[in-house]
């Protein structure tokens, strides 16, 4: 395959990818987006946020492991609504780290593929 | 990696749905082959390009409706895209130049000298059905359903109370024998 024939190449492959992008990808990622924003809007509504944060510096001055077990313990403590809310943010926050990696190794695959 | 050189086309399609990264096996067995197909129709590198890039993007978009066909090989059906896709091209093309001519790309494949008179070809159809006509009745019949009605391999075996096997050994007659009798 000449030079030519490798610019068609890279010009289809980027269109299959936009569609699979479109396809496949997309619609995910914005039900996790709009579902992660809906979780956080619940959590900021319901805590004070800044004020958490605040007790966590001063609760971490021995070091990072006291600041993640008082954030470990404000979580068991709260309502459970709180919790819900929490656990669906960090699921989708997840989620949607994965489909980016995902997303971004499919397209660095394309070309290595042969 | 290159054990899925060896998986089937169609095995390979179905795995582009979830990876779209194996469809580069795939482009880069027909990309040519279709190049050279598209070349034949359009007789212009950049439209032959285009038409190309355009029956893989559908190729991968109607992926999911192959799949559903199983009886049907993944290069026959590739191949009824690129060429209705050269088609529809080739009509845009003559259109814009103010002489269109509609063709049929089945026809168009199985006339005489296809790759060098298309522009000669006046009334492709009414040819095709003539020496459909010419024919044994059971070969033209299938000729007829496959290629003219689109029709699937199960649709035709049903139809013609026959085996798979059969249909593809009465296709192939069929279309040595039409070639033949276009010649005449």
């Amino acid at each position: 395959m000449g030079t030519e024939g490798i610019k068609i190449k890279k010009r289809i492959l980027i269109k299959i990818y936009t569609v699979w992008f479109i396809k496949r990808v997309l619609p995910l990622v914005l039900v996790q987006i709009l579902l992660l924003g809906l979780a956080v809007k619940f959590f900021a509504d319901n805590v004070f946020v800044s004020k958490v944060l605040q007790n966590a510096i001063h609760a971490g001055d021995a070091g990072y492991l006291d600041s993640l077990k008082y954030l470990g313990l404000a979580f068991l403590q709260t309502n459970s609504l709180n919790q819900i809310a929490i656990l669906i943010g960090l699921g989708f926050g997840a989620l949607l780290i994965r489909d980016f990696i995902r997303s971004l190794l499919t397209y660095k695959t394309m070309w290595l593929r042969k | 990696m290159d054990n899925y050189k060896n998986l089937p086309d169609e095995k390979i399609l179905e795995l582009t749905a979830d990876d779209p990264s194996y469809f580069t096996i795939l482009v880069d067995k027909y990309q040519v082959p279709f190049l050279r197909k598209a070349l034949s129709v359009v007789r212009s590198k950049e439209e032959a390009e285009d038409i190309v890039q355009e029956t893989f993007v559908k190729i991968y978009k109607y992926s999911d409706k192959f799949t559903k066909k199983k009886d049907i090989e993944f290069k026959s059906w590739a191949y009824k895209i690129l060429m209705n896709t050269s088609f529809t091209h080739y009509q845009k093309v003559k259109k814009t130049s103010g002489n269109t001519e509609f063709l049929d790309p089945v026809l168009y494949e199985d006339l005489p000298g296809e790759n060098n008179d298309l522009d000669v070809i006046q009334d492709a159809k009414a040819a095709v059905a003539e020496t459909i006509n010419k024919m044994p009745e059971h070969l033209g019949r299938v000729l007829r359903l496959y290629y003219v009605e689109d029709k699937s391999y199960a649709d035709i075996c049903k139809e013609e109370k026959i085996s798979i096997p059969t249909l593809k050994m009465r296709l192939f007659r069929a279309k040595r024998l039409f070639k033949k009798l276009s010649v005449e």
